[in-house]
């Protein structure tokens, strides 16, 4: 039964798509969307005060700049790359994007990036840009991110529990084997009632910075980089400290892994040494206690043996892949990195500027507050004594960062020995990185 | 504009008139019309949930890492997932365990709950309001978040034992007990299956209960004998309800465990490893595979259950 296309059908029909049209156009509704055309948006993660303060400098630069509109877009750190990932698979990501260490040579193998190689130095000046920064942010030669501030692992301490207990405070190139007698020592001198250290066996951040000081490495080229026996030692060292008290037990170290700082045993409390990447002394730490909390270099293999830190970008910028505004959003990410209201307005949010024209505002500055201080300052001894930085981790360095916490909690509960662990987890990893 | 014509075009064709009252063309008038202002719904329908729902079938076949196109790979995922992935096993197990526990007992609850508050007392809407109000705030973050303030090893729980001189532990942060937490989280979330069997035990007749007890039937007699056989149809739909929910949990594993499904993947919720695959490891081919043998898996209980009613649900009309 066939119906010749009469007036009242096509009217129906019409109709329809009527109905149908502002459905269809919702879709396309997102504000950002529509103002790509002529602007530039830049997508940002972090807490509030932080994508306060890049709100505010896109602003700045939107006012200063009247031929370029920078639409921010801040997300909670949470939620951001569960929103990047979409944004990339629907092909409406921003033209700048914020993003981080694990993740920039995850989306730039996958082609999601664009190289910035025909920028610099013209329009991105990378020289004022400490080389073992900029090299964190380069795929096969190219860069592909320039990092905004640095962030560098060091030791906290709670100077209020060591002076009270009559503790000497750590050292600059002390030991792990110092680092587990004052562990103890702070067990035992405050009566058991606070534990001697957090327990990181299981955060990937720690251990790497134990095995560069062993002259290993977590990855080389893609693959897992260090012996069976050094993770057995990092286990067995970190076993005989919770044995005695000299980091805090499992059910409290799975607790203080979730969630946020405040939930860390530092904060809370309950240990009086722990790691703090220097970024988040301030808001993550310093704030949060009524204890003074100091920094020092993380403990070495040996006292003339190497520190196993070193400065690694907070967060770099990067270009989507598809941007249509690439020009412009590379001056801009030029402007962020080098220019002297950048660094003016973003202080040490994200730790002190990976550029030395915007350390050296600051410096300039006559305003620096005590944290301020102590960071710059951290980071100047930690630059004198790092190594070579390492290399940028696999796609799948996430995945193996969940197989390690994962395993650091079993062996923790006793639920398997160490020996079983290493070699679950080496074998695990290593089918993980293989991409199954 | 194509989308329109195909939605409105079975009015145009419709094939069998209703002959009966003689005049078809106004009836078939009307369907239009009402498939014109059905038409957006469809239009949702097709859009946002079934393209998605076939685009999420395809991608179960391949790799896909959200950045680049996906690449076929047949039944890799499937049979990677039953062969080679002692995490997916594991989030099995701790799926199993939680629906196994949490469905009975919250059912059991529910209905203990809800025979209390069919009683003829003064002000029992507002005890009803009360008992209810716990599966308003359930689904909510802020609600994992005290549960798990509450189960801490400083938290309210153990406070209350240090009373009695018991010495706690961290019950959300050990893997021996973390998840009975969230058994405990969700059976709490009692007040939609107590609802709908407050409901229920309304359509009893009074008479039923009068008979019995001249019949001399205890108050447990008649709970047994009247009150259980006439809510099988309720208990059956709650029931059925409940273990697709529970399957479907998500929420407070990923906020009490902060998205690690910890400690030791104890809480590793069958949703909450789709998610850390599709989302931390951007494995979005096999996180859509671990959708559909959950679907699978779903339907099958589903399936059983209404196998199984057969046997043991009463329906008063039949």
């Amino acid at each position: 039964m066939t119906t010749p296309l009469s007036r009242r059908h096509f009217l129906q029909a019409g109709l329809a798509a009527g109905a149908l049209a502002p459905l269809l156009s919702a879709c396309n509704l997102d504000p950002a969307a529509k103002e790509a055309k002529e602007s530039v948006r830049f997508s940002s993660y972090g807490d509030p005060t932080k994508l306060g303060l890049r709100g505010k400098l896109a602003d700045l630069y939107t006012s200063s700049h009247p031929d370029v509109k920078i639409v921010f877009e801040g997300t909670a750190t949470a939620e951001y790359w569960d929103k990047l990932a979409t944004q990339m698979a629907g092909g409406n990501a921003p033209d700048v994007i914020n993003i981080d260490v694990p993740r920039i040579g995850q989306y730039g193998a996958a082609g999601a990036l664009q190289s910035l190689q025909k920028y610099v130095p013209d329009t991105i000046d990378t020289k004022p840009i400490d080389h073992n920064l900029l090299i964190q942010g380069q795929l096969k030669g190219e860069q592909f991110g320039i990092p905004v501030a640095m962030s560098t692992y060091s030791m906290g301490y709670d100077v209020t529990v060591l002076d009270q207990l009559g503790l000497e405070h750590p050292h600059q190139t002390w030991t792990w084997s110092e680092f587990a007698t004052l562990a103890n020592e702070i067990r035992q001198k405050s009566g058991k009632k606070i534990y001697g250290a957090e327990d990181p066996s299981g955060d990937t951040a720690s251990l790497q910075i134990f095995l560069r000081g062993k002259g290993e490495d977590l990855y080389k080229n893609g693959t897992l980089a260090f012996p069976d026996s050094l993770l057995t030692e990092w286990f067995e060292y970190w076993a005989a400290l919770r044995a005695t008290g000299g980091t805090i037990p499992a059910d409290i170290a799975a607790q203080s892994k979730y969630g946020d700082w405040p939930a860390g045993p530092l904060v809370k409390k309950q240990a009086a040494l722990a790691h703090i990447q220097t970024p988040n002394l301030k808001g993550g730490f310093q704030d949060l206690t009524d204890h003074t909390i100091e920094i020092t270099l993380p403990p070495r293999n040996t006292k003339d043996g190497k520190c196993g830190t070193f400065p690694q970008p907070s967060s770099f910028l990067s270009l989507n892949a598809r941007s249509k505004r690439a020009d412009d959003a590379a001056a801009f990410m030029n402007w962020f990195a080098n220019g002297a209201e950048a660094a003016k307005t973003l202080r040490l949010i994200s730790g002190p500027p990976a550029s030395a024209a915007g350390r050296d505002v600051l410096l300039k500055g006559s305003d620096l507050s005590a944290s301020e201080k102590q960071v710059l300052a951290y980071t100047d001894l930690a630059l004198k004594n790092s190594s070579p930085p390492s290399q940028a981790g696999p796609a799948a360095s996430t995945a193996v960062a969940d197989l390690l916490l994962k395993t650091s909690q079993d062996i923790a509960f006793k639920k398997i020995s160490i020996k079983q662990g290493v070699q679950k987890f080496m074998a695990d990893a290593r089918k993980t990185l293989d991409g199954k | 504009m194509s989308l329109g014509t195909t939605i409105a075009a079975p009015a145009g064709h419709e094939p069998a008139p209703d002959v009966r009252d003689g005049s078809t063309r106004p009836r078939r008038r009307g369907d239009r019309v009402a498939y014109l202002f059905l038409a957006p719904w469809f239009a949702g329908l097709l859009l946002l949930t079934t393209g998605p729902l076939l685009g999420s079938l395809y991608l179960s076949f391949t790799k896909f890492n959200l950045l680049q196109p996906p690449a076929w790979n047949g039944f890799g995922n499937y049979l990677k997932l039953f062969t080679d992935d002692p995490r997916y096993l594991q989030s099995l197990k701790v799926t199993f365990i939680y629906v196994a526990l949490t469905v009975p007992l919250q059912l059991g609850f529910a209905l203990a709950v809800a025979v209390m508050l069919n009683r003829p007392l003064r002000g029992m809407a507002w005890y009803r309001s009360i008992y209810y109000i716990p599966s308003l705030l359930g689904g909510s973050v802020a609600i994992a978040v005290i549960w798990g303030q509450l189960f801490d090893d400083d938290g309210v729980l153990n406070g209350f034992l240090a009373f009695f001189g018991v010495a706690g532990r961290s019950w959300i942060s050990n893997p021996d007990t973390a998840l009975y937490t969230l058994v405990l989280l969700n059976i709490w979330q009692f007040g939609s299956p107590m609802v709908i069997f407050l409901a229920g035990l309304k359509q009893i007749p009074q008479e039923l209960y009068d008979a019995a007890s001249v019949d001399g039937a205890s108050a447990w007699r008649r709970f047994w004998s009247v009150t259980v056989p006439l809510l099988t149809p309720i208990i059956f739909f709650n029931v059925v309800l409940q273990i697709i929910q529970a399957f479907q949990a998500f929420t407070p594993a990923y906020v009490v465990s902060g998205g690690s499904g910890g400690p030791s993947d104890s809480t590793l919720f069958y949703t909450l490893y789709l998610y850390q695959q599709g989302f931390t490891n951007l494995n979005m081919g096999y996180a859509s595979a671990m959708a559909w043998v959950l679907l699978l898996i779903i339907a099958t209980f589903t399936l059983i259950n209404f196998g199984l009613a057969r046997r043991w649900v009463y329906y008063e009309d039949r």
